[in-house]
């Protein structure tokens, strides 16, 4: 959704129109939940975060006023949100270097979710992956298990799991490299000549 | 462009082990001289990493369900509503007493959340009624379609059908309360609260689940409750069966279920406001009187919280209370609304 785009939705969610609502929660619900999981490390807590924050979104409609876009709005908000949180929950040690580290990150990864489709890209390519590889490559990536640990669940050796893992990377590599910003200069480039 | 290809051929194993951290050291030094090599290789494994990255977030966004969340989202805000409902269910107060129907007394205290509430709430969620109290409120006795029971301690909403249909009487419940549920053992009465799941195999109960707590905790008081959690997912689910004076304790972190004897006198205080305290720090004293009364209990000096009290109370306004204390540990009291602040006298 770009700048405009979510200005005009806003200013119809301001009017009370509830399926402006709908589309914006079914769009932003799962992004704003995954950037608050990056805080609280807790689904439920992220979803609760998420959900209160889209409430009060309803709620307050008629005085809020967004002066930048409405996704910064948003992610802005998850983050104040999330950070309180913390702060009053008086955080444990055991997050709180991970919270520093994504408070003050450089590479904010709301950036992700700004990338459109890029979520839908990367599901399409994960499920073109083989079974079994598909299967190495989620117990890593999904549940973040260690190799051997994935050797040992599918009873396989660790230089398949690593073979695999290999194939893998290489194959989500190619499928999603038009994220490259280099290939996207590339293209623009190409098209341009083209176009002439 | 070949030529690139072939290098990169010939390291995607390494790639994906030293991304992983899985690279031991004669690995990584051989990655590190390969990433030194040229701009490039250096610029293709920053690829890889954020590409690696982005996965993993997709991984997590994917665990959550927009769906469910609209309705709850919904309900939530057309809560207004619902508080009207309240007002009648509250006004239509049944008290029973506790010995008639109590066979079982269990508390829960979880973080629910209506996303987990799958299964039956997919064919039911048309008719569900949904009651939701106030922060500081509790609503006494609200009657379920089967005959049951159910006292919401305050900021607690539960769901449950108009008619209950099927084998099972299913509730889901996010806060806390007490239940009486009517014997029936041919239709068990089951609770979901968070990631858990309480199974009434018999008579009546008390549920209690507050959100932010970082276990789900179930007391039996008499009777049989069984107790499934929602285990790590490549594991088998776990459960537990309590009897009487038992406790069930899920840990949401480590996705554990223990079973042990209740030691907690004051586990149901909230609703019966009776309170036993046996040589118990103040600090424990002041939390239970504040989950029980519903107040904000600020202690400036933090010694205050090892002072040790033995008493009882039965039914007494937490003011009586906190004065009893200020009075047997020469105390300062102060109150504005329901905040108490305690402090040492001489300071």
């Amino acid at each position: 959704m770009n700048h405009w785009e979510g200005k005009e939705l806003f200013e119809k969610i301001k009017s009370g129109d509830e399926h402006s609502f709908e589309i914006l929660f079914l769009k932003y619900y799962k992004p704003l939940c995954t950037y608050a999981f990056q805080f609280v490390n807790e689904i439920e807590e992220a979803e609760e975060v998420a959900q209160d924050f889209f409430v009060k979104l309803w709620e307050k409609r008629s005085v809020i006023e967004i002066d930048s876009s409405l996704n910064n709005y948003m992610f802005r908000s998850i983050k104040n949100h999330c950070l309180n949180l913390l702060l009053h929950n008086n955080i444990k040690n055991r997050y709180s270097e991970k919270i520093k580290e994504t408070a003050n990150s450089s590479v904010d990864s709301s950036q992700f979710f700004l990338e459109p489709g890029l979520a839908e890209k990367i599901e399409r390519a994960i499920n073109l992956l083989p079974k079994k590889r598909k299967e190495v490559f989620r117990l890593s990536r999904e549940e973040g298990l260690k190799y051997k640990e994935i050797a040992d669940r599918l009873s396989i050796s660790v230089k398949t799991v690593e073979a695999q893992m290999g194939l893998a990377l290489k194959f989500l590599r190619d499928q999603l490299s038009e994220f490259d910003p280099r290939l996207i200069l590339f293209q623009i480039f190409y098209q341009s000549n083209r176009g002439k | 462009m070949e030529k690139k290809n072939k290098k990169e051929k010939a390291n995607w194993d390494l790639l994906a082990k030293y991304i992983a951290g899985e690279a031991n050291e004669d690995e990584k030094t051989t990655m590190e001289s390969w990433i030194n090599e040229s701009e490039e290789n250096f610029q293709e494994l920053k690829e890889c990493q954020r590409l690696i990255e982005n996965i993993g977030l997709y991984y997590e966004s994917a665990r959550f369900d927009e769906t469910n969340a609209l309705k709850f989202v919904q309900t939530k805000i057309n809560a207004e509503s619902v508080k009207t409902n309240q007002s009648i269910h509250s006004g239509r107060k049944v008290y029973l007493s506790l010995i008639k129907y109590a066979a079982i007394v269990l508390v829960v205290i979880a973080t629910g959340f209506f996303t987990y509430w799958l299964g039956f709430r997919k064919t039911a969620s048309t008719d569900m009624n949904q009651i939701v109290s106030a922060d500081k409120e509790v609503l006494r006795e609200i009657a379920l379609p089967d005959g049951s029971f159910v006292t919401l301690n305050g900021n607690t909403t539960i769901l449950y059908p108009q008619q209950f249909q099927g084998k099972t009487r299913e509730v889901e419940i996010r806060g806390e309360a007490f239940f009486d549920v009517k014997p029936n053992p041919d239709r068990p009465f089951i609770i979901t609260a968070g990631k858990t799941k309480i199974t009434v195999l018999g008579t009546s109960f008390n549920v209690c689940a507050y959100p932010g707590a970082e276990t789900v905790e179930v007391v039996v008081e008499t009777g049989k409750v069984r107790v499934d959690g929602q285990s790590a997912s490549p594991n088998p689910k776990i459960e537990v069966l309590l009897t009487k004076g038992e406790k069930a304790t899920f840990s949401k972190k480590d996705k554990t279920l223990q079973k042990k004897t209740n030691d907690d006198p004051n586990y149901i205080g909230w609703k019966t406001q009776n309170l036993v305290y046996t040589k118990s720090p103040l600090g424990y004293v002041f939390e239970n009187l504040e989950k029980t009364y519903h107040v904000e209990i600020e202690v400036v000096d933090p010694e205050i919280k090892k002072l040790v009290l033995s008493a009882q109370f039965n039914n007494k306004p937490v003011d009586f209370i906190l004065d009893v204390i200020r009075l047997t540990f020469n105390l300062k009291l102060s109150v504005e609304n329901t905040h108490y602040v305690i402090n040492k006298r001489n300071s």
